[in-house]
């Protein structure tokens, strides 16, 4: 299996001066589990913000999600993984650096992402076809 | 026991022509795909055709249980499943002909479209595999999780697509026709979900 049979091709993105609070309805209302966050300026790299961080660093600390800011609570840098790069590769990558999902990249763009939800999916799939 | 249940004559040729209905359904899941990408009304309009073929199909399997194909106790599910692989055909039908309506004004979605679509003819493929399966005595657990996940898949879609056209200003019949052939589309899926259920209810109902 390859990236590019597995990846979900939504990827959703957000300002960094957006609140938590956004972040939280976003996730909710468009039925996803992360967004990317954009970079703030030029030198500075994409982020992730997904349930984990809102929970652990805002909520669980008991901070006002409307005055919190996801670049605050971002996860920084993303990790990146070639399309047609194997689904094999890609799992040793996740449980080396114990990250839930990676990100695909074409050139400068980001055009996926996979989940260990997707691949989890995605080996279900494969073991009856 | 399996052989007692499905060795018989009758038996045989009313599983032969349901694996023949759902290779026609496999079949106007990808034509619909193809139309899509391609755009091509002639492609969509012959959807039209193969759901006329799959009413004879159902015909002629209705007539083989009437003469006594299976055991009484099964001929209910049998036939159910029959009319729900049916009914998806009439959903794609229903959709070909919605999208011809509609064709000028898509192209901001038909990506989505395709994506369904293609989603639609993998679940049609794990679906056939399961009604082959069905004969073999196999663990019918994980295809039907496959069609689960395809279906979710579908789902997730349809919400994005609903997102993305809420926010469009348009005429009240072309919404509506939008809207009906969205639904046509994303029903496919659950309906082979369900017709997945009866198989699932079948291979039960024979241990």
């Amino acid at each position: 299996m390859k990236v590019e049979d597995v990846m979900n091709r939504k990827v959703k993105f957000i300002d960094p001066n957006a609140s938590v609070l956004d972040a939280i309805e976003r996730i909710i209302d468009e039925r996803i589990r992360s967004l990317v966050v954009k970079p703030e300026r030029k030198d500075d790299t994409f982020g992730v913000v997904a349930v984990r961080d809102i929970v652990f660093k805002c909520l669980a600390k008991g901070l006002d999600p409307k005055q919190v800011k996801v670049k605050e609570i971002a996860s920084k840098p993303l990790i990146y993984v070639e399309k047609d790069m194997s689904i094999e590769h890609v799992l040793k990558l996740m449980e080396r650096f114990n990250i839930a999902r990676v990100f695909v990249k074409e050139g400068d763009e980001i055009i996926g992402v996979i989940a260990l939800m997707d691949i989890m999916s995605a080996f279900i799939i494969n073991r009856v076809k | 026991m399996m052989f007692r249940i499905f060795g018989g004559k009758l038996e045989r040729e009313v599983i032969g022509e349901i694996e023949r209905l759902i290779e026609l359904l496999c079949s106007a899941c990808q034509t619909f795909k193809k139309a899509v990408e391609q755009d091509n009304k002639g492609l969509m309009l012959s959807i039209s055709e193969m759901e006329k073929e799959g009413d004879s199909i159902r015909r002629r399997i209705s007539l083989k249980i009437y003469e006594g194909a299976f055991l009484p106790y099964l001929r209910p599910n049998i036939y159910k499943l029959v009319e729900l692989i049916d009914e998806v055909l009439n959903l794609l039908e229903d959709a070909a002909l919605s999208y011809i309506k509609i064709r000028s004004f898509i192209d901001d979605i038909r990506e989505e479209i395709v994506e369904i679509a293609d989603l639609n003819t993998k679940i049609c493929r794990v679906f056939s595999k399961a009604f082959r399966c069905l004969f073999k005595g196999d663990d019918l657990r994980e295809i039907a999780l496959a069609i689960r996940i395809y279906e979710r898949k579908v789902d997730e879609l349809k919400h994005d697509l609903i997102s993305k056209l809420i926010k469009r200003d348009v005429r009240f019949w072309e919404g509506k026709i939008v809207s009906d052939f969205l639904q046509y589309l994303v029903s496919i899926s659950d309906l082979i979900e369900d017709a997945g259920d009866i198989i699932q209810m079948i291979n039960v109902s024979m241990r």
